[in-house]
């Protein structure tokens, strides 16, 4: 059995999101990475070509939106589905590859979207 | 820009023209008055002219009466000779009689030259008469027929005809005068009348147009009004009335426009407010739905760790680190919770102190031992100058919470850099604690507006809290008597100074 090792980058500005997420993400067998903004995710992202992004939207330095807007025109990222964690109502369409998912976060619906987003 | 009401400068006055028409037409009143007065008069100078000749020419009758009566007595002494005495009376009393009329005649007849020189040679042409007459009655005896025969009865024959011719020639003087008197006034019958209407006609003319003049002036100052008050009904509060006339119109138009531009004003104030308060409100609430989201996570892996039967294999550190994220969360929304309602009972004036005399600088110790280990996660260094023995009056729970609101803030903004805390005594009556980040700073403009509720100087997207420490912070130290100001340029850090009454210790 090939164990494949999925990589999600988790991008929030709030240290306690963060952590709660890497903390369950790994207890469920995948690798987490994370980052404060969208800069940083962006670097990390282009890096580590991640499986997934849970993408918070409110954050400082670049926020989710504009990160929405590079991710959208970079080849190799436009291919990483993913998943939008707000509070507020997202502006733009929601693709196949962009998900949304409200706070404050149920985890078996965070599980079955990011299995679904994985595998479509 | 709203200028003081005083500098409009009111030159003229609807209410004074309004006095001007009430003083024309009184005036005009008074000059149709005199008018009617003078015409009147005219007409009376007439008559009594009419009733005067009347008098006169009865005066004359009389007098000539007397004259015939005096003549008929001198031919009966002349020849009879006797009675002389009764005679000498009757004539007399007729003669005097005759002498009276004429001094009557006289005196009437003063406004008249010409009737008043006949009368006066009427009166010497009688006393004349008189005179001759008198010879006759003074004879002892009667002369002779033949002789003198009565020659003083033809001398005073003589002068009774030339009296009656003079009488005749004034009768006519004065029934000429008379006929002129009457036709003046029948000639001038319609004048009073005439004065009257002419007069009335120029002064209600006068006073129409006039009256009429100030009437437009009026319509158009009340017509420009009556429209910017429409228009600003209508909702154009940016619209400035013209101001026609400097009068109290004027003055009023002045005032609206003012009023407007303050409700203008008001409007924009009242539509901030709102502003800030929604755009507190959305902050609000993802602030409070921000630790939510760990908290749920935690508990639910919790839940989801206990059913799989894996919590056991679990090592206790990693159990401690879910609970004390949830703790955390927890102490999160109690703070958050916390300073909603602080702000709820600053407002509404409900903050009780219970003050009690305590050293500042320790209480600053405390408070940072308590922080540190947040301190040292974000890697701050921290420097104390704290100057012993420096006592306040304070409501410890309240200070302490103003100062973890100071530094908490110091740490949030302070970019990592050394943060330093100083107490020091300013003078006799007071001290001061100094807060001193080597963050990002604030700008002056936003110096002011800080310690304002809902207010922050960061865009809220970038750091969490509801932007209402300060405000907290402000309230309370104003509480205690004290103020609170902030040092800072941009670039530089911030300093938050708090000063606190307190009485220097008197050595004993």
């Amino acid at each position: 059995m090939i164990q494949e090792i999925r990589k999600i980058l988790i991008i929030d500005d709030d240290v306690a999101i963060r952590t709660s997420l890497q903390q369950i993400l790994e207890f469920e067998g995948y690798t987490a990475l994370c980052a404060q903004n969208g800069k940083e995710g962006l670097a990390l992202a282009k890096e580590h070509l991640p499986n997934l992004i849970l993408l918070d939207m409110m954050m400082p330095e670049m926020n989710g939106q504009q990160f929405l807007e590079v991710w959208e025109k970079e080849e190799i990222l436009s291919t990483i589905p993913v998943i939008v964690l707000s509070v507020s109502k997202l502006d733009g369409k929601l693709t196949s590859k962009v998900k949304k998912i409200n706070k404050p976060v149920d985890l078996d619906v965070l599980f079955k979207t990011i299995s679904e987003s994985i595998r479509g | 820009m709203l200028t003081n009401i005083g500098s409009f400068q009111q030159t003229s006055s609807v209410l004074k023209r309004l006095n001007w028409v009430i003083i024309l037409v009184v005036f005009s009143f008074v000059i149709e008055l005199v008018g009617l007065f003078l015409s009147s008069n005219l007409l009376v100078e007439n008559f009594s002219s009419i009733h005067m000749s009347n008098r006169l020419f009865d005066a004359t009758v009389t007098t000539s009466e007397s004259l015939e009566g005096a003549m008929t007595t001198l031919n009966k002494a002349s020849t009879e000779r006797t009675h002389l005495g009764d005679l000498y009376r009757v004539y007399q009393a007729n003669y005097a009689q005759a002498h009276d009329s004429i001094d009557s005649a006289l005196q009437m007849s003063n406004d008249s030259a010409g009737i008043n020189n006949h009368l006066k040679k009427l009166k010497e042409k009688l006393e004349t008469f008189n005179t001759s007459s008198n010879h006759i009655f003074s004879q002892e005896e009667p002369t002779p027929m033949y002789f003198s025969g009565n020659v003083d009865l033809l001398v005073a024959q003589e002068y009774k005809l030339e009296l009656d011719e003079l009488l005749r020639k004034t009768q006519l003087l004065v029934k000429e005068e008379g006929a002129n008197a009457f036709e003046t006034v029948y000639r001038l019958r319609y004048l009073p009348l005439l004065v009257t209407l002419l007069i009335t006609f120029f002064c209600v003319s006068f006073t129409i147009l006039t009256g009429g003049a100030i009437i437009r002036r009026l319509r158009k100052s009340v017509d420009n009004l009556m429209e910017a008050t429409k228009v600003v009904v209508g909702g154009n509060l940016s619209y400035h009335a013209k101001i026609i006339e400097n009068d109290e119109l004027g003055w009023f138009t002045f005032a609206f426009n003012q009023m407007i531009e303050k409700v203008a004003q008001l409007y924009q104030e009242a539509r901030y407010a709102v502003q800030i308060r929604d755009d507190f409100l959305s902050i609000a609430s993802h602030e409070l739905r921000t630790p939510i989201t760990p908290l749920k996570l935690q508990i639910q892996s919790i839940i989801r760790l206990v059913k799989q039967g894996r919590l056991a294999q679990l090592p206790p550190e990693q159990i401690l680190k879910m609970l004390s994220i949830t703790d955390l969360q927890i102490s999160r929304l109690t703070k958050l919770t916390d300073d909603l309602l602080d702000v709820t009972r600053i407002t509404s004036g409900k903050i009780d102190l219970r003050k009690e005399r305590a050293d500042i600088s320790k209480m600053m110790s405390e408070i940072i031992t308590k922080i540190r280990s947040e301190l040292y996660a974000q890697k701050y260094e921290i420097t104390m100058n704290l100057q012993p023995g420096l006592f306040v009056e304070m409501d410890l729970s309240r200070i302490e919470q103003v100062f973890t609101n100071l530094l908490s803030n110091a740490m949030k903004y302070g970019e990592g850099k050394p943060i330093e805390v100083t107490t020091s005594r300013t003078d006799p009556h007071s001290i001061e604690v100094r807060v001193q980040d080597h963050g990002q700073g604030i700008a002056l403009a936003d110096q002011e507006r800080i310690f304002g509720r809902f207010e922050r100087a960061a865009p809220s997207a970038n750091f969490g809290g509801l932007g209402l420490g300060l405000y907290i912070v402000k309230q309370i130290v104003e509480q205690h008597l004290g103020t609170v100001r902030v040092e800072s340029s941009l670039g530089d850090g911030s300093a938050f100074i708090v000063s606190l009454p307190s009485e220097m210790a008197v050595k004993q």
